[in-house]
């Protein structure tokens, strides 16, 4: 343990930190995804773990070539476990190629869920959804908080995590995998998602009922007077359940529900019922 | 826009690519300077109009608040949508809804070119494996810088050409455009932000039951007209009994 503190300077730890907070996607492709990262990672520090010995540069090289693909942020941790594990291989320690590599398989896949979940399905919208709201009107508010607490909450938070990998090993990932206050953490965020996104809904979304029952010149019956004098903005309720509805029960795509409103707005237009 | 601004708008896009290593990678890259709440901002510095591009970039954000791109899936263009899309909206004078329209046909079309991208950039990654095999190890671990380059041609050149080349006609179009067709796109894409909403909760709801909280939020500004920050000091207080509950549950067990 003494030993790979040694070789693992701040500086090493630093390095590889921004090498792969910025190579990570550099070259992304199906088939490797993102192992050229972790080869260039440690290419780069190569000569640090084994001073002049070519064949360990190589072997320590070649064993970061085959696949590696996790969420690339939340995920550090797992470059960062390969880290500490070459570092200790390096000073000496009994620590077997196949042992690195599994543990890399078995994280990824765990990682990408967790992290998947965590940033861009919680803590962005959330943050862009306020945003948004700030920004409403055109002004640069909404922008500039966005990117001040994004980025307050995500360079703290993966230093640590690269961190936490590199100095516990895998029991870094059970500390975070294993941790049941974090899935708590999660679920009382999605209620805040949740809240958020159903007060910006109400303030952009727009569904102007435009059908009016007309008789000798006398409005008689006026259609999005009546619906929203149930429930305002009834019809951008309506219209976000029945969305989410059609995507998350039965499975619609995307582009199927794109054409759906787009249908719904070219028959609503030309029939009256819908109006800009 | 001139030449100088489309070059700026493309280069801007491409460094923001969720790939592009050399704007502070996906963090502040992808991530940050990329979203369309942020990029708008940029962009509408460099056309000199914020408030123009911030109003319309907003919209774009809101289809795109859901996305998450999970490794091997073909997901819609945001990038392309941003880069493209909004910097025409603001020069040709475009609304909302036909600002939307525009970002949503344009992220469509962008995914035909993911597989293609990809297939080309296997090409620095299979000369990567070989270098280290022959044991260039220096070469082999700079092969991630350049090897990037090939993705510049398939994010700046796309998005330069659509808005040097492409805002003449987009502007001709809007202005020549009959009052019905105007009409129908600002119809389908006013509510078009409701579609990314909609990928949002389906990862942020676990049961069904807690649309309750979406249906509090949007009760919250249609009924009580509160504003956002309003809303948010209440999700907090759900969210902080949720969280308290479900600690002690756990302590009992």
């Amino acid at each position: 343990m003494s030993e790979k503190k040694e070789i693992l300077s701040k500086k090493i730890i630093r390095k590889c930190y921004f090498n792969w907070m910025l190579f990570n996607l550099s070259l992304y492709q199906p088939e490797t995804m993102q192992a050229p990262a972790l080869v260039k990672m440690f290419g780069d520090i190569r000569e640090d773990l084994y001073p002049n010995n070519f064949e360990k540069q190589k072997e320590l090289m070649e064993r970061h070539l085959p696949f590696f693909n996790t969420e690339p942020f939340i995920g550090c941790l797992i470059p960062g476990i390969a880290l500490g594990m070459e570092a200790e291989k390096a000073s000496g320690g009994d620590v077997p190629d196949m042992l690195i590599t599994s543990i890399k398989s078995a994280l990824m896949g765990p990682f990408a869920g967790v992290g998947d979940a965590l940033l861009p399905g919680t803590i962005i919208p959330i943050l862009l959804a306020i945003g948004c709201g700030l920004s409403a009107d055109g002004a640069i508010t909404g922008a500039v908080f966005y990117a001040v607490v994004f980025l307050a909450i995500m360079l703290p938070l993966t230093w640590y995590l690269w961190n936490l990998g590199v100095n516990l090993g895998a029991k870094a990932a059970e500390l975070i995998l294993g941790n049941d206050l974090k899935d708590d953490l999660i679920n009382a965020l999605n209620i805040v998602g949740l809240m958020v996104v159903g007060c910006i809904a109400c303030s952009y979304a727009k569904l102007n009922l435009a059908w009016q029952y007309v008789k000798d010149g006398v409005v008689l019956v006026d259609l999005n007077a009546l619906i929203n004098g149930i429930w305002p903005k009834l019809p951008v309720f309506l219209a976000a359940m029945g969305t989410y509805y059609l995507m998350a029960k039965k499975n619609w795509t995307t582009g199927k529900v794109i054409l759906l409103y787009l249908v719904i707005a070219i028959i609503g237009y030309f029939t009256g019922v819908l109006g800009v | 826009m001139n030449l100088l601004q489309a070059i700026l708008i493309a280069l801007l896009g491409w460094l923001t690519h969720t790939h592009t290593p050399f704007l502070g990678g996906g963090i502040l890259g992808w991530y940050c300077i990329g979203r369309p709440l942020v990029a708008s901002l940029f962009i509408g510095l460099i056309l000199g109009d914020v408030a123009t591009a911030m109003r319309l970039g907003v919209y774009i954000q809101l289809i795109f608040i859901g996305l998450v791109t999970p490794g091997g899936s073909i997901s819609p263009d945001m990038n392309l949508a941003t880069f493209i899309a909004l910097p025409l909206a603001v020069v040709s004078g475009m609304d909302s809804g036909a600002t939307v329209a525009l970002a949503v046909t344009v992220a469509s079309l962008g995914t035909i070119m993911a597989t293609p991208c990809n297939a080309a950039m296997l090409i620095p990654v299979n000369y990567q494996k070989k270098l280290v095999a022959e044991g260039k190890l220096q070469a082999a671990a700079l092969v991630p810088i350049w090897g990037h380059f090939i993705k510049f041609c398939f994010r700046f050149i796309p998005i330069f050409v659509c808005l040097y080349f492409g805002q003449g006609m987009v502007s001709t179009v809007v202005s020549a455009a009959p009052e019905w067709l105007l009409s129908i796109m600002q119809i389908f894409g006013n509510p078009m932000c409701l579609v990314g909403f909609a990928i949002l909760m389906k990862l942020l709801v676990k049961n069904t039951t807690d649309l309750i909280y979406f249906t509090i939020g949007f009760a919250f500004v249609s009924v009580l007209q509160a504003d956002m920050v309003t809303v948010l000091v209440f999700a907090l207080l759900f969210a902080l009994i949720e969280f308290k509950i479900s600690r002690a549950k756990k302590g009992e067990a």
